[in-house]
């Protein structure tokens, strides 16, 4: 997931001038992650940052990246004291916490608070929401989305007076399962159908938020809200995937959820909170939290060696120098020797065996110092595989005999076995054998011939088929296709196949047998190989240096020119004329027709030529090729040469 | 080795005229697709550091797709949004990866061993000009008694000099694969700029060409072999890239479409 990340906003973490933008951009790109983007906005900088899912728990917040800057830039971070809150006060209304399934809601947080006052966030609060392309709503749902945004724990907060309250002015926030047939309405007006297995926040009558994913509208905070609830939870990361995936709703605070977040998070999150309410609000009444905590995450420990570290990343650190860097990397540890017992932080879920510590280790010393070395000898003799050598001897094979090689889909309209979500109804089964793909190519570039410049069109595909359920073939098809219509047509395309087939059974020493179907020749390559003798590997083969050359998406024209000239008259000398003059839209050009004869005047030989115009911009009309052709015409005969 | 002696390596007729420019019928020759130009190409590099080719099926069991890579049970990578199932066999995918091929192998074959695993994949993914629902990779897999991180940055060096030229040079940068760990991104110095900084590399001098890492212990265990006897790396590419990146070529789904137009300029 990419996180938009304020480079004012990460300065408010140290008292100390931090990296550029620039220095900002490569460190984080060498040892941490990606940054996609930068841009300047105002006196602002903001990086579109790249955070790998395994530390979606702890840097999807400007404070997990702020930890890594000072990590990694050795710039320690402001010591960030929260301040208690000093007035006693007690709320009107008592605030009672239920959660159904510990399981799916490891930890619930709520507190009231009375006697707000809903508006405008201040400048400095809209501007850091806005910065990172938040919108500002009023200062109570902007407080939620910064500490989100600021230390990764989503929160939310219900208007207490939507809420239902008993006779004894208690409330309570129930975390459970939905029931039969329970709905909810979004702020945006869609209301959704609650299944059972979905975990909502309600009160004692009714649904009031999908946890984790969205509020409903029935206890939103708006400007006639005077007291609310703040909520920061812990949600279970597979269950709220699941769910956001059924209702169709992804979110900021959903997609951290979706990660795995530490329940430790939670008290942090509602300190920040309160800590801001007080300061927009200084007549707020706040309550007591009620902490529904009951399996408190318990702090791992791995045990490793300077043996194991140096032995994964071939480094020769020190015991000294990892030292320094687990306490660069803020990890607790207990150092006996060369044995490290370390306590990671409790938000680095994604750190439970020496090779995590290794990574954390590696990337901090910068894996570019890693230095090259040669494998260990590994006594290991490797054996060519048949499906591999004997492949690209057939491919080379036919590509000798002019034959060029094809990939096609394996996805078909039609076919055995099928594919439980495809992608289009054309694209419902795999493909049964590669002798229906191979006919559509040959349809296609027949058609394409006079722009290939080709009389004939030859073509190959080696590849998986499946024809049948759980089948899974290695086939090869060869399809000819003579473009010039003749009346031996199907007897010619039959033995070139013929002589295909043939000369590979004999380079391969085996027959082959297959099936032919009109102008194609398929077989069942997997099959033969059985039969074929351990291969010895081949001389490594080098791809061609060319640069491709899109071509044209518009129809090509065809238009033939014969002429006469005096013997001596070469082939090039003719076309360089009719090329200058054909221009920019002569796409291919072919000789197909060369003889001499006498005359009185003396000999003369007779060019014949296939041209084929074709734009890059347009569909060409008969008018434009016409005169084209005429000043062909006119400059060759010019030339004194007789155009026929 | 063969009767008629047109083996080893053919040569080829080279159009560097390209469409725009003349087109003759003096080529008999045909042409070998450019996947395959490239497949090859890297295969036999590796072939020739002393790498086996080995092969898996593409249509593969979630455990060896999934399980088998230390990927979690409840990961979105198994979601129908993300892999295709296949109808009427439970618990089979058509491969996302050739990592699928990691376990197989391990389960037959004793380390040491080198080896590389060309092959189809498959992704669930709406088609455009940059992405397709079936593409080739190439994975790379090494096992035996101490193997580290230092041992792949040396083969993938020594692997993309062979390809790019003596100059070639890699760098890692911190990711993250549910197979590896420590897991990497490989970068390769532009081959069209030598690492000066072009469109091609978008001046960074840097092209992303490969995941990699060590292999994760749990992978290990799948495949029958003891973590802490023996360690190994893994890395993996995606050829159509390469192919595309070398070529020019600006559409992904020309290379699956059978086009002589595309296949005959190479």
């Amino acid at each position: 997931m990419n996180i938009s990340i304020s480079y004012n906003w990460l300065k408010s973490h140290f008292d100390k001038d931090i990296p550029n933008s620039g220095e900002f951009v490569g460190i984080l790109t060498k040892n941490l992650a990606e940054v996609e983007g930068v841009e300047i906005r105002g006196d602002d900088t903001i990086f579109d940052i790249k955070i790998m899912p395994d530390r979606g728990h702890d840097l999807l917040c400007h404070k997990g990246i702020a930890r890594e800057v000072s990590v990694l830039s050795g710039v320690p971070l402001k010591n960030e004291k929260r301040k208690t809150k000093n007035k006693k006060s007690s709320p009107a209304t008592m605030l009672r916490v239920f959660v159904e399934d510990v399981k799916l809601c490891p930890r619930y947080m709520g507190l009231v608070v009375e006697n707000i006052k809903v508006g405008d966030s201040p400048a400095w609060l809209r501007t850091r929401l806005e910065s990172v392309g938040q919108r500002s709503i009023n200062n109570i749902v902007d407080i939620t989305n910064f500490v989100m945004l600021e230390i990764g724990q989503p929160m939310h907060a219900f208007d207490l007076g939507k809420l239902a309250t008993n006779d004894k002015q208690q409330t309570t926030i129930e975390v459970r399962k939905a029931r039969g047939g329970e709905k909810i309405t979004t702020l945006d007006e869609k209301e959704i159908i609650l299944t059972p297995d979905t975990l909502v926040i309600a009160d004692s009558n009714q649904a009031l938020a999908i946890a984790g994913i969205k509020g409903g509208k029935d206890a939103v905070v708006d400007g006639a809200t005077t007291s609310i609830i703040f909520e920061a939870a812990n949600f279970n990361a597979v269950h709220t995937r699941k769910t956001a995936q059924r209702v169709g709703i992804r979110t900021d605070s959903s997609k951290r959820f979706e990660h795995g977040l530490s329940p430790s998070l939670v008290s942090d999150a509602m300190s920040l909170a309160v800590e801001m309410l007080v300061e927009l609000c200084p007549d707020a009444i706040v309550g007591e939290a009620i902490d529904v905590y009951p399996e408190p995450q318990q702090e791992k420990t791995i045990t490793m060696s300077v043996k194991d570290i140096n032995g994964i990343l071939g480094t020769t650190l020190s015991g000294d120098e990892v030292e320094k860097i687990l306490n660069r990397l803020d990890f607790k540890n207990e150092r006996r020797g060369e044995i490290f017992v370390v306590t990671p932080p409790l938000l680095r879920l994604d750190l439970v065996i020496k090779e995590d510590i290794a990574e954390e280790i590696g990337r901090v010393y910068g894996f570019d110092k890693v230095i090259d070395a040669p494998l260990p000898p590994l006594s290991f003799t490797p054996k060519p595989l048949k499906e591999y050598y004997y492949a690209n001897m057939i491919r080379d094979t036919l590509v000798a005999q002019g034959f060029s090689e094809v990939y096609t889909s394996s996805f078909q309209k039609e076919g055995v076995f099928a594919v439980e979500n495809p992608l289009a109804l054309d694209k419902a089964f795999l493909r049964k054998d590669l002798a229906t793909n191979i006919k559509q190519s040959l349809e296609l570039n027949t058609y394409n011939a006079p722009l290939l410049g080709l009389d004939e069109i030859k073509i190959f595909e080696i590849g998986k088929a499946f024809p049948g359920v759980m089948q899974e073939k290695l086939l090869c098809v060869i399809g000819i296709e003579m473009v010039k219509t003749n009346k031996k047509k199907a007897e010619i395309t039959r033995e070139a196949l013929e002589q295909a087939r043939t000369l590979l059974g004999e380079i391969l020493e085996n027959p082959i047998d297959g099936e032919f179907s009109e102008n194609i020749f398929e077989f069942d390559l997997g099959a033969f190989l059985d039969k074929l003798p351990e291969p010895k590997a081949g001389e490594p083969f080098t791809s061609t240096s060319t640069r491709y050359t899109k071509f044209s998406p518009y129809p090509f024209m065809l238009r033939d020119i014969a002429l006469w000239v005096p013997e001596g008259i070469s082939v090039d000398d003719v076309l360089s004329v009719v090329s200058s003059e054909a221009g920019e839209l002569l796409r291919t050009k072919k000789l197909f027709d060369v003889f001499t004869k006498e005359f009185p005047e003396g000999k003369k030989t007779s060019y014949a030529f296939n041209l084929v115009f074709q734009s890059y911009e347009k569909t060409l009309s008969d008018e434009e090729i016409n005169s084209i052709m005429e000043r062909i015409t006119t400059t060759l005969s010019a030339k004194s040469w007789q155009v026929r | 080795m063969s009767k008629s002696g047109m083996f080893g390596r053919v040569r080829f007729f080279v159009y560097d005229r390209g469409m725009k420019g003349d087109r003759e019928d003096k080529d008999i020759q045909g042409h070998l697709h450019p996947l395959t130009q490239i497949m090859r190409e890297i295969v036999d590099s590796f072939v020739a550091m002393g790498f086996e080719v080995a092969d898996g099926p593409e249509v593969e069991s979630e455990y060896y797709n999934f399980d088998a890579l230390n990927v979690p049970q409840d990961h979105p990578a198994r979601d129908m949004q993300d892999t295709f199932w296949v109808k009427g066999v439970p618990s089979t995918v058509l491969r996302t990866h050739t990592s699928s091929v990691q376990a197989r192998y391990m389960e037959k074959h004793k380390p040491p061993f080198k080896i590389v695993v060309p092959g189809k994949v498959f992704r669930y993914e709406a088609t455009d000009a940059t992405h397709e629902a079936q593409f080739y990779q190439i994975e790379g897999l090494v096992v035996g008694e101490d193997i580290s991180l230092a041992n792949l940055k040396h083969t993938l060096n020594e692997f993309f000099k062979r390809l790019y030229g003596p100059e070639a040079n890699i760098r890692f940068r911190p990711s993250f694969f549910p197979f590896v760990e420590p897991g990497v991104e490989v970068d390769v110095s532009c081959f069209k700029c030598d690492g000066k900084g072009c469109g091609m590399c978008k001046q960074t001098g840097y092209i992303e060409v490969m995941g990699a890492g060590m292999v994760h212990p749990n992978v290990l265990k799948s495949g029958g072999i003891d973590p802490k006897k023996y360690s190994g790396f893994a890395f993996g590419t995606g050829v159509d890239r390469l192919v595309m990146l070398k070529y020019g070529i600006d559409d992904i789904r020309l290379l699956y479409a059978g086009d002589l137009r595309l296949v005959n300029q190479f």
